[in-house]
């Protein structure tokens, strides 16, 4: 088993609610993982399953080739930060990432170090209840990164971060995953997802709706955007482009069409020949925030 | 175990911590010593019955000063402080516990350390490291006292270090340590099932308190098998109802069951918040 996480029908219940339902995921060794769906879609159970926080009631999850019914066989080589960073609040940052090192028998040298690589060498000596959200986010990773894992679980690590911070952690878990780490995130940036991730888990609703390369899911969203300058036009417009063979959708108010860039000549004489005068057709670029929200609902993500 | 031990430990060492438990143990024992020191029947007085080591004691069941001059004398208050002390042992053990469940850290401690019985064992062994040195400072603390008082007062105190007056302390401060323990055990079970430390408190010395009392209007051989019944003939070496020998195994025996509900639960339940 060469996979980094990999589920067989995962499934968490609460009562007669299933928080992730029959999940089967197989993520490889190695890069960037991003995991996303709205809220409530079931993101923060399955990493609790995986970090061994949460039994599954049914179904079977691996981490590192170990199952999940056995997490100290893996925890040792996987960094963690589960929904929000938390840490004893009288405590300095520095003291904290101390305990956490002496409970997880690591290098307690690697505290400094760590403390720097995060930016928060110059507050490592204030307590945690004076940090600001940011810097709680900081430490948080940076006692993800303390057992120097294979493989980190980080659930919003750019929450609360400004610009600036956002661009440190991406360039950051970037680069953990060019370095041969396997870096599995959640966030609600789609934009941020888009830029960082190798792959991509999308869920809704506790179930998986996709698992695949970013670009193979762009490529899915890639057609012709038509807009009519009379929107009583609009649904004529779409008959046009099915009756011509490729599936049309409304996209606020404009129809989308699965269609190659090659056929937006087609379409505009089509359209003509029928009496519809196009205001607007372009090509559409694949946005991950677009596809992501058409394939998960127009919730909140 | 001993990773979770030196962490834990690691995290007791803070000022809030020492001055709120620790600290607390001393001011208590040395409060309960310059009282029943200061306030003792003067010599020569009519002893009454009553006081804490059940011997002849002086007005409100306070030890008469004859009593206090005897080798037993120098842990007289400390038996009284010892109730106090198991409080704040309680509502330590209860705090530590469910403060992880609180500021959500538990998750973080798991993460190192998924074996969930040995993060227990280490943090309750920490703990019990804190209380035996609070009690052993409590009891130095109020002996220092008590002896000083003692000298204002003229109460002879010679008979207290002899063989027999350490062995005496020794007893007194080892039951008395067991008994913090059996009462922070308590406290830690009651945590886990509450996953917080406010109500853990408040149930737990609201029981011990209050609620103990109210049984035993309705049940008087509560006083025999009640834990607050039993902890306390523990702590006296016996009462003429229970042996020294029978409350020594219904203490065990609740260690036991507050061990187990703690372990069960806190290996069992998801952690969710």
């Amino acid at each position: 088993m060469d996979s980094a996480i990999e589920t067989h029908g995962l499934t968490k219940r609460y009562a007669d609610i299933a928080a992730v339902d029959g999940l089967t995921l197989s993520l490889p060794r190695g890069g960037v993982i991003g995991f996303v769906g709205p809220n409530g879609a079931g993101k923060t159970t399955t990493i609790r399953m995986l970090m061994g926080l949460v039994r599954p009631t049914s179904g079977e999850g691996f981490v590192l080739g170990k199952p999940i019914t056995h997490p100290r066989a893996y925890l040792s080589k996987v960094g963690a930060l589960i929904e929000s960073p938390a840490f004893v609040p009288q405590l300095s940052g520095r003291r904290n990432l101390h305990v956490l090192a002496l409970l997880g028998g690591h290098d307690v040298k690697r505290v400094d170090p760590i403390l720097e690589q995060v930016g928060l060498g110059p507050r490592g000596e204030d307590p945690y209840h004076s940090y600001s959200l940011g810097m709680k986010q900081r430490l948080g990773i940076g006692a993800a990164l303390l057992p120097d894992p294979d493989l980190f679980v980080l659930d919003e690590p750019t929450n609360g971060l400004d610009p600036a911070g956002i661009r440190e952690v991406r360039s950051l878990l970037r680069s953990l995953g060019d370095a041969g780490k396997t870096v599995f995130v959640s966030s609600h940036l789609l934009a941020e997802v888009q830029r960082m991730c190798d792959q991509l888990v999308i869920l809704r609703k506790g179930k998986l709706i996709f698992q695949g390369t970013v670009e193979d899911l762009l490529a899915k969203q890639v057609g012709l955007v038509a807009t009519p300058e009379d929107p009583a036009q609009h649904d004529a417009l779409v008959r046009l482009c099915e009756d011509a063979g490729h599936h049309a959708e409304d996209q606020h108010g404009s129809v989308l069409v699965h269609a190659p860039a090659s056929w937006a000549a087609t379409l505009n004489q089509k359209a003509m020949s029928a009496g519809i005068v196009l205001r607007e057709l372009r090509p559409q670029a694949g946005d991950l925030e677009e596809t992501v929200l058409n394939m998960t609902g127009r919730g909140t993500l | 175990m001993i990773r979770a031990f030196r962490a834990e430990w690691y995290k007791l060492m803070r000022p809030g911590i020492i001055i709120g438990g620790a600290g607390t143990m001393i001011a208590l024992a040395i409060l309960t010593a310059s009282l029943i020191f200061a306030n003792a029947q003067a010599p020569g007085a009519t002893p009454t019955q009553g006081g804490g080591g059940g011997g002849p004691g002086g007005p409100g069941g306070l030890p008469a000063t004859a009593v206090l001059a005897q080798s037993t004398g120098m842990v007289a208050a400390f038996g009284f402080a010892g109730a106090l002390i198991g409080v704040v042992v309680l509502v330590l053990f209860a705090q530590s516990v469910g403060n992880e469940y609180r500021d959500g850290t538990l998750k973080m401690l798991l993460s190192r350390e998924p074996r969930r019985l040995r993060l227990l064992a280490g943090k309750l062994a920490a703990m019990s490291l804190l209380v035996a040195a609070g009690i052993l400072a409590a009891f130095a603390a109020q002996t220092l006292v008590a002896a000083g008082i003692a000298g204002a007062r003229g109460i002879p105190t010679s008979a207290w270090w002899t063989q027999d007056g350490w062995d005496h302390a020794a007893a007194v401060v080892s039951r008395t340590y067991v008994v913090a323990l059996v009462d922070g055990l308590l406290g830690t079970a009651l945590a886990v099932l509450f996953r917080a430390a406010a109500p853990a408190i408040g149930v737990g010395i609201g029981y011990t308190l209050v609620g103990e009392n109210i049984f035993l209007l309705v049940w008087r051989e509560g006083q025999n098998w009640l834990p607050g019944q039993v902890m306390q003939a523990f702590s006296r070496g016996g009462t003429p109802s229970l042996t020294m020998a029978a409350a020594s195994w219904l203490v065990l025996g609740y260690a036991a069951l507050f061990v187990l509900v703690s372990g069960s639960v806190f290996w069992r339940r998801d952690v969710a918040g």
